[in-house]
């Protein structure tokens, strides 16, 4: 495959990320079948902090060595507005998706400051009725939680840290089909960086967001500029080439992370020759503190 | 590190509670000379039995020696690392809140009885009474780890209120008695009555089925995910009993039910 001339294809712009607070859970299961359901449930549903409680999604697989418990397991990443947020919804998420789902257990993936520890254990102990036992290994406390194939074993603590959400690269393409098997290429690549999850759906977006519409109701509405069908009607970001556009979003547990995982998504972007122009969305640096800087990631001097 | 070597092998024993690393730390030599003991009925310098030696800045102390008839060693110690390369009496990291105490050789009765946090290692056996309550006390161990490698006595956990004890061999008659919560774990035989009145404990059996009073009702088979952590927990302190916990099925019988009635004995499954 012919590689893109990253000169010409990399925009002078920038992704506008902020702050969120951040949460990581550790799944296990006896089968890693049972911690990938468990753990696609549990991230579900959490594509955009616009409409959702959280941004979540599956960091990593770990092999049995990796968890606590010696059993296959999954890393997952929440990502919320602020503290509470984050607990109503790790409560939520895992009483209702992990805890049901058999064999499984849950375990905290983070330092904890105790003063700011989620509880979450804590909560979902009052599941068992009762019946419910605690047990502290080292400094780390679990609740023993009776369910119909044994029991839940699920932490009492959790701990945040402050992540970093927004991060995204546009893809404007040549080809609609050749555009979204870069855009394949180029979410896998960022997927791969360790504490960076995807939280769209496949992890590409095709309905990007603008702030604000004409209703007052709505927050965020299509990105018309990426339209290709609004081409005539509106003022077009897309070369005249292009007939597809695709974003992939990312959120971090750093920004040194995040910016690992823009630097993989251009250079697996730039494989794809149908790939014309990549970019990034941004608010005139008035929504977020972080700016990640497309060539400046790239290695590229200022255009 | 500071060394204090044993002088004589009196039988009157010595209380020698001063020796814990935290208190010794900021003190001088002469100073740690000077420490009050009480040899039997009388109160002595804590020169008269132990030549001391080295600088304790670094927390760490290591007792040289037989001291089977000293007791009280490492008392209430709340950090640091005492080292007793030998035997030692009765009472050694009784309340002790933090900090490692290893004992290579043997230990007496009472081994970190009423302890709050920390860890205690016995590489040989321990006597009765470890990690228990004094009498009149309402709770034993609240906390920490003890790891003995060899056999451990009678009342093991007696009153125990939260935390581990692990006996790689067997252990008496007794076993958890009154336990409130926390966890008993023993690789070899149980002695007689284990869990007697006990109100939420676990006590894991991994030797032979023990003999359980008529008190404890048979819950069926389980393999808990708690036993696969505590397994891997004590994996990495060199518990060689611990792989059981990863692989195993257990017979749970729950009870005291004389008591509150929701502690668990777990048995190898046959």
């Amino acid at each position: 495959m012919t590689r893109m001339n990253a000169e010409a294809v990399v925009d002078d712009t920038f992704a506008e990320a902020f702050p969120l607070t951040a949460a990581r859970v550790v799944v296990t299961a006896d089968h890693p079948r049972l911690a990938l359901s468990a753990a696609q449930a549990a991230t579900g549903f959490a594509s955009s902090i616009i409409g959702c409680d959280v941004e979540a999604g599956i960091d990593c697989d770990l092999f049995p060595g990796e968890t606590p418990d010696g059993r296959p397991g999954m890393a997952l990443l929440f990502f919320g507005f602020s503290r509470p947020a984050v607990e109503k919804a790790l409560v939520n998420r895992i009483g209702q998706a992990i805890l049901t789902c058999p064999t499984t257990a849950c375990y905290n993936g983070l330092p904890v400051d105790p003063e700011k520890a989620l509880k979450v254990g804590a909560q979902l102990r009052f599941f068992g009725d009762g019946w419910q036992s605690s047990k502290k290994i080292g400094e780390r406390r679990f609740w023993r939680v009776p369910v119909m194939d044994g029991e839940f074993l699920v932490e009492e603590s959790f701990g945040t840290t402050k992540g970093v959400a927004g991060g995204n690269l546009i893809l404007l393409c040549r080809d609609a089909g050749e555009g979204l098997e870069a855009a394949e290429a180029c979410a896998a690549a960022m997927r791969d960086v360790p504490g960076v999850i995807l939280p769209f759906p496949h992890g590409i977006v095709r309905a990007g967001s603008k702030v604000g519409s004409r209703y007052k109701a709505l927050k965020a509405s299509t990105n018309d500029a990426y339209c290709p069908s609004l081409r005539a009607q509106v003022a077009t970001a897309l070369p005249d080439e292009a007939v597809a556009a695709y974003e992939i979003v990312a959120d971090g547990l750093d920004l040194s992370a995040l910016e690992e995982a823009t630097r993989r998504g251009i250079s697996a972007a730039l494989d794809n020759p149908t790939v014309l122009k990549i970019t990034a969305g941004n608010y005139g640096g008035k929504l977020g503190p972080f700016h990640l800087r497309l060539r400046a990631i790239a290695g590229l001097s200022p255009s | 590190m500071l060394t204090l070597a044993i002088r004589h092998q009196d039988p009157v024993p010595v209380e020698a509670e001063c020796v814990c690393p935290d208190r010794l730390m900021p003190m001088a030599l002469a100073d740690i000379e000077r420490l009050r003991v009480w040899h039997g009925n009388r109160q002595t310098a804590l020169a008269d039995h132990f030549a001391v030696s080295g600088d304790g800045r670094d927390g760490r102390v290591r007792v040289e020696g037989d001291c089977s008839r000293v007791k009280m060693l490492g008392h209430g110690m709340l950090s640091g690392s005492l080292l007793i390369a030998g035997d030692v009496g009765m009472h050694a990291g009784a309340r002790m809140s933090g900090g490692d105490l290893t004992v290579e050789g043997n230990a007496g009765d009472w081994v970190g009885a009423e302890m709050r946090g920390g860890l205690i290692r016995v590489r040989g056996q321990a006597g009765n009474l470890v990690g228990a309550a004094y009498r009149g006390s309402f709770h034993g161990m609240k906390g920490g780890m003890i790891l003995v490698d060899g056999n451990a006595g009678h009342e093991i956990g007696a009153s125990l209120r939260r935390g581990i004890i692990a006996i790689a061999g067997d252990a008496g008659d007794f076993l958890g008695v009154n336990a409130a919560a926390g966890t008993i774990l023993v690789g070899g035989r149980l002695g007689r009555r284990p869990g007697a009145g006990m109100r939420r404990a676990t006590i894991v059996a991994l030797g032979p089925s023990p003999v359980l009073l008529p008190t404890f009702r048979n819950s069926g088979r389980v393999r808990p995910t708690y036993l696969r952590l505590l397994g891997r927990y004590l994996n990495t302190h060199g518990f060689q009993p611990a792989h059981l916990l990863q692989t195993q099925s257990f017979v749970r019988s729950c009870g005291d039910m004389v008591s509150m009635g929701k502690g668990e004995i777990l048995s190898l499954a046959p």
